[in-house]
């Protein structure tokens, strides 16, 4: 009779029963080939993601020194000196090589999930061949000089390319040798979680420098625009957008220009306190969620390590990692994780 | 001792005092009275502009006594200057104040640089 009633399909008996089917479907060793296909697509993601990111505060630069060009004449500051210069450049190429990097290991996660691809179709040539003829972007950036005669940076120089007619060096290791799928993913898994671990420390160390200059950046043009604001040269439409969405109001700027011409010194003092203040807030909104994101980023590369370590050890969908990804969910709703009969974690009044 | 590389925290001690000249570079011109005040204003800005990104493009990474104490005495003048700026009453004395700020960033990305 208890056994009878052990074998009642309630829902989470189903729900059992139908990971059990797929774990035995998927084979629960060796590497999953679909969890590294997901892997790989979500890694190629957060590369890229990343690598906009970075780009975005290398290009910032060049506004940076644009916006203090602006600003001397404009605010009364010195125009930068060939030394802040120059070291705005060395800056530059700094965050040149780290844009390397990530966009090697972006490649490398294309190639894995080549490999995924292959090895679901069960082709047989060989992925790594597509490596003789990758060009990557990232290895020829290059940035005109911001000023002459700075000191010569020794790791600026861009990697020469192989030369013609040279015999392949690298070894073809995978599904051309005769390994299996598994392995092959699984070796192939291990080198870039090897290369990825680096890039995260490095990355990890620099993220304060990172944070800083494009805080830094923002910052200056916040100063430049409220600079402008003050003399009457900006109309604040734009900024007001957000709050006039979906009320059914737009920014008029010609009744603005009409209404402003007839505003007391106190109105236009009083308005734009208003929009300096908003601007403030934007500035200060912006500037934290761009050092939110880079975290972001960094903390999604350490995820991907240990998505990359699961994937090797053949840990297929468990409960175990159902729970990972649901308490964050039950934590975020307040709800109890544990069939505690509903009882609210919420104070009573 | 600490062990960790100091660089985050003297890059943000440093990049404190540029941002307060940057920031306020427009208040505190309106606040000063004369030609010289005015020119050691923007004086003062290049510089802690220099230090920035000196401190940007460099590894902070000498922890020594006196560098921490270069360092503690740029985050007290941070301070001060905050405070200073919020209650902008006599231009002379924050320019003083500043000048003592970026002297000691300086001092601070010199001898905090590792080569």
């Amino acid at each position: 009779m208890v056994g009878q009633v052990a074998w009642v399909p309630s829902g989470f008996g189903l729900f059992r029963l139908g990971l059990l089917c797929l774990l035995t479907s998927l084979g629960c060793g060796g590497v999953n080939v679909q969890s590294a296909a997901r892997l790989s697509q979500q890694a190629v993601q957060a590369t890229q993601s990343l690598s906009a990111q970075l780009e975005g505060t290398r290009q910032g630069l060049l506004t940076y020194v644009e916006g203090q060009a602006l600003a001397s004449p404009l605010i009364g500051t010195e125009p930068l000196s060939k030394s802040a210069l120059c070291h705005l450049q060395s800056v530059q190429q700094s965050l040149r090589l780290r844009l390397r990097v990530v966009g090697k290991l972006s490649l490398a996660y294309e190639h894995l999930q080549e490999l995924t691809q292959a090895a679901q179709q069960s082709e047989s040539e060989s992925i790594l061949d597509n490596l003789m003829v990758e060009l990557d972007r990232a290895d020829y950036l290059t940035d005109p000089p911001l000023v002459e005669g700075c000191p010569e940076q020794p790791s600026a120089v861009s990697p020469k390319p192989p030369e013609l007619g040279q015999p392949a060096l690298v070894s073809q290791p995978g599904l051309r040798v005769g390994l299996s799928k598994g392995k092959t993913l699984e070796l192939a898994s291990q080198k870039i979680r090897f290369v990825l671990a680096q890039l995260v420390a490095l990355l990890r160390a620099e993220l304060p420098l990172y944070v800083s200059v494009q805080q830094q950046q923002l910052q200056s043009r916040q100063v430049l625009a409220r600079a402008l604001l003050v003399r009457g040269l900006l109309t604040p439409g734009e900024l007001l957008t957000n709050q006039l969405a979906g009320l059914g109001l737009r920014w008029d700027e010609l009744a603005f220009s009409q209404q402003s011409a007839t505003f007391t010194v106190q109105q236009k003092k009083d308005l734009q306190a208003a929009l300096v203040a908003a601007l403030q807030q934007r500035g200060q909104q912006l500037r934290l969620q761009e050092a939110a994101r880079l975290e972001q980023h960094v903390q999604i590369l350490e995820a991907l390590t240990r998505q990359h370590v699961s994937l090797e050890r053949g840990q297929a969908l468990d409960f175990r990692t159902l729970a990972a990804l649901l308490v964050p969910v039950l934590q975020s709703i307040n709800l109890p994780s544990s069939s505690s009969g509903g009882a609210s974690v919420c104070p009573t009044r | 001792m600490p062990t960790a590389s100091p660089h985050a925290e003297y890059l943000a001690a440093i990049q404190a005092v540029y941002s307060c000249l940057e920031n306020g570079f427009d208040t505190i011109y309106q606040a000063t009275e004369t030609v010289e005040e005015r020119q050691t204003l923007r004086n003062l800005h290049a510089a802690a502009r220099d230090a920035y990104w000196r401190a940007a493009a460099t590894q902070l990474a000498d922890n020594n006594p006196i560098v921490r104490d270069i360092y503690d005495d740029l985050v007290r003048a941070n301070q001060e200057l905050r405070d200073l700026l919020a209650n902008l009453q006599r231009a002379a004395a924050l320019l003083r104040l500043m000048t003592q700020a970026v002297r000691l960033a300086g001092a601070l990305v010199t001898l905090a640089t590792v080569a």
